[in-house]
């Protein structure tokens, strides 16, 4: 009786997340399919399959700057997330040493700063960028996602800082580190699960982030993914393969990057909430 | 010369008071352990002489240079860790030369300097091992043969042993102290573990509430603690305490009477603290092995048996005594702990005949302070 009732239960459990993640998945999979299709059949019969694998599209979006957009985003994304890493790591390793009041009420303020969101600010980072000079350069993106990524990135290495034993911290420092040395030479190296989960969640944020691209940068030679992609859809309006094919290339850098990682990401999201 | 010399130190976090003014001196080449409860301020103090706590008052000399205010490394100190600390993407050899190395030593001398450690500690075989590949043993052989590397002037072990197994546990405090006769190094030791302060040191300091209560060699502590504190701290099982009444004072000789048992008269051998008087209670101290036979005791009470330990060589007896309660044993509810030297045929719920020498007694006034030795001590 209770096998059955369990079997029943899981059964349920499973169909829901197998339902939900068709939610999640069919896109994509049409994304990728259709990529490979001709501007008719795509028309003509849209849920068919390609009739054969052909890279023309991809070929054609590659042709109208797809490349060079891919090379902002990389730009911008390694940037950013290097000054993330550096700056959330050296700020959470603090904070987690810290006792009493004052490492709490900072941290909290840095927590605080998670829940804001980038839309409520839009304006005035616009101002401050072009008060600076800054717009259409692509410190105007890497700056502002450098200061949203870091609440995040402080939290996810504050839970993994906790449980760092600080005695090899000591340790180091009776081997002649300073306090600096001692983060760089010995903390660092064996903080490889939270810099990467850090990395991943960041590169997702920032290589997908379009409104703020969207503002600061209007010179086509600068623009990231998201925004060349919609420059694509307006010469292509016909053209909805190669549109796709676009969004495929896109895509495709972060489930490398993701499936590369995927173990380091999920050890550290276990060690969240602390 | 590495003796150290700390003078009037303080340490608080917050309100919290660790260290509240300690004076201590430890000489070139001793081997000093600080024992306490938890809480007493030993590991405060130990990390404040290696320079990983900053002192709020007072001074650390080491071999003489005033040392308060200098980063860990300039101390001339190498300190071994309870959790190891070896550093987990290093192998062996990196562990031990990483110090050599910050330090920009060439690189034949750090070789030679990991060879000669590892000699020392056995570890030889295991330079090219992970920390991870390594027993625990091992681990703790790594990190001290890391502070040997360092040839420093002083070695602080910060309960080094206590996540070691009791057999190796037993092996490891030999290696120390035959490490510390090879080396001569002067070595300071904190432990809660008082087997270990009473068989390694050649002087224990007891520390309770960030001070220090006692300083001595293991005999002169187990022997003539200043009071029921360190008398109850050394020793295991604990030291039985009963409490009693002062009938009588003559002089420098006080009669005191338990419930149950004829009245004692020890001599008063410490005068100093307060004004014993006729009628003040007192607390009377008894070692497990203290008590003796029946026959030729003096005093002889009934102890009523609740569990008996047989432990080879010797037998704990835990039981009830007729007449009066303890105050303080490893027994728990006001029973007494008596250990036989021997083995002994005796089962709980048999109730013996137990013997106890007047001249066996440790007298403690009310502030606990020892007012009366045993005669031998």
């Amino acid at each position: 009786m209770n096998t059955r009732r369990l079997n029943a239960t899981t059964l349920v459990l499973y169909g829901f997340v197998g339902l939900m993640s068709l939610i999640v998945l069919l896109p994509v999979i049409y994304m990728i399919m259709a990529a490979f299709k001709t501007r008719t059949s795509m028309f003509v019969s849209p849920l068919a399959l390609p009739e054969s694998l052909s890279f023309e599209t991809f070929e054609r979006a590659w042709g109208v700057g797809v490349g060079g957009f891919m090379v902002n985003s990389l730009l911008v994304t390694f940037l950013s997330v290097v000054v993330i890493v550096i700056v959330s790591g050296m700020a959470a390793y603090a904070l987690s040493q810290m006792r009493g009041w004052v490492g709490q009420a900072i941290y909290l303020m840095i927590v605080a700063g998670f829940a804001i969101p980038v839309q409520a600010v839009l304006v005035p980072v616009f101002q401050i960028m072009s008060g600076a000079g800054l717009l259409n350069s692509r410190l105007a993106l890497v700056l502002p996602y450098a200061a949203y990524g870091i609440p995040f990135t402080v939290i996810l290495f504050y839970a993994f800082f906790l449980d760092f034993p600080k005695e090899l911290e000591e340790a180091a420092r009776l081997d002649g580190c300073s306090r600096f040395q001692a983060f760089v030479r010995v903390i660092l190296p064996l903080s490889g699960p939270a810099i990467a989960s850090a990395a991943i969640f960041q590169s997702v944020f920032i290589w997908n982030e379009f409104i703020l691209a969207l503002l600061v940068l209007t010179r086509r030679g600068l623009k990231t993914l998201p925004v060349g992609i919609l420059d694509l859809q307006g010469e292509f309006t016909s053209d909805w393969p190669a549109v796709l094919a676009g969004l495929t290339l896109a895509t495709l850098p972060l489930l490398i990057l993701f499936v590369l990682a995927q173990k380091y990401f999920v050890r550290s999201l276990a060690g969240l909430g602390k | 010369m590495s003796d150290v010399k700390i003078s009037g130190l303080r340490k608080s976090y917050g309100r919290f008071e660790a260290i509240k003014g300690v004076d201590l001196t430890v000489a070139d080449g001793e081997f000093v352990v600080m024992v306490g409860p938890s809480g007493c301020g030993k590991s405060t103090l130990l990390r404040t002489i290696a320079g990983l706590e900053g002192a709020d008052e007072g001074a650390i000399a080491v071999g003489g240079r005033d040392v308060t205010h200098e980063e860990p490394a300039d101390r001339g100190v190498a300190m071994v860790f309870q959790n190891y600390a070896l550093y987990p993407h290093m192998n062996v050899s990196g562990n031990m030369s990483f110090g050599l190395r910050m330090a920009g030593m060439a690189k034949d001398k750090i070789a030679a300097a990991v060879e000669r450690a590892a000699g020392i500690l056995n570890i030889g075989d295991h330079l090219d091992k992970q920390p991870k590949a390594l027993s625990g043993g091992q681990k703790q052989r790594v990190a001290i043969g890391r502070a040997i590397t360092r040839q420093p002037e002083v070695f602080l072990f910060d309960e080094p042993l206590s996540n070691l197994d009791a057999a190796l546990r037993t092996k490891m405090r030999v290696e120390l102290g035959r490490l510390h006769a090879d080396l001569g190094a002067t070595m300071i030791y904190v432990t809660h573990d008082q087997t270990e302060a009473m068989t390694m040191a050649d002087r224990i300091v007891v520390l309770r509430d960030g001070l220090v209560e006692q300083v001595g060699s293991p005999r002169e502590l187990y022997n003539r603690p200043v009071g029921r504190f360190v008398a109850g701290f050394l020793g295991s099982p604990r030291m039985n305490v009963v409490p009693a009444r002062l009938t009588r004072r003559e002089g420098d000789r006080i009669t005191v009477s338990i419930d149950g048992l004829d009245d004692m008269t020890r001599p008063l051998d410490v005068t100093k603290g307060k004004d014993l008087r006729e009628g003040d209670t007192v607390f009377v101290g008894i070692r497990p092995e203290a008590f003796g036979p029946p026959e030729d005791s003096g005093r002889r009470f009934a102890l009523k048996i609740r569990v008996v330990e047989n432990l080879g060589r010797e037998t704990l007896v835990y039981g009830t005594p007729q007449g009066f309660v303890s105050d303080e044993s490893d027994a728990e509810d006001g029973d007494l702990v008596i250990q036989f030297a021997r083995q002994k045929d005796v089962r709980p719920g048999q109730t013996i005949d137990i013997g106890l020498s007047a001249s066996a007694l440790y007298i403690f006034d009310d502030a606990g302070l020892t007012r009366s030795f045993p005669n031998d001590h």
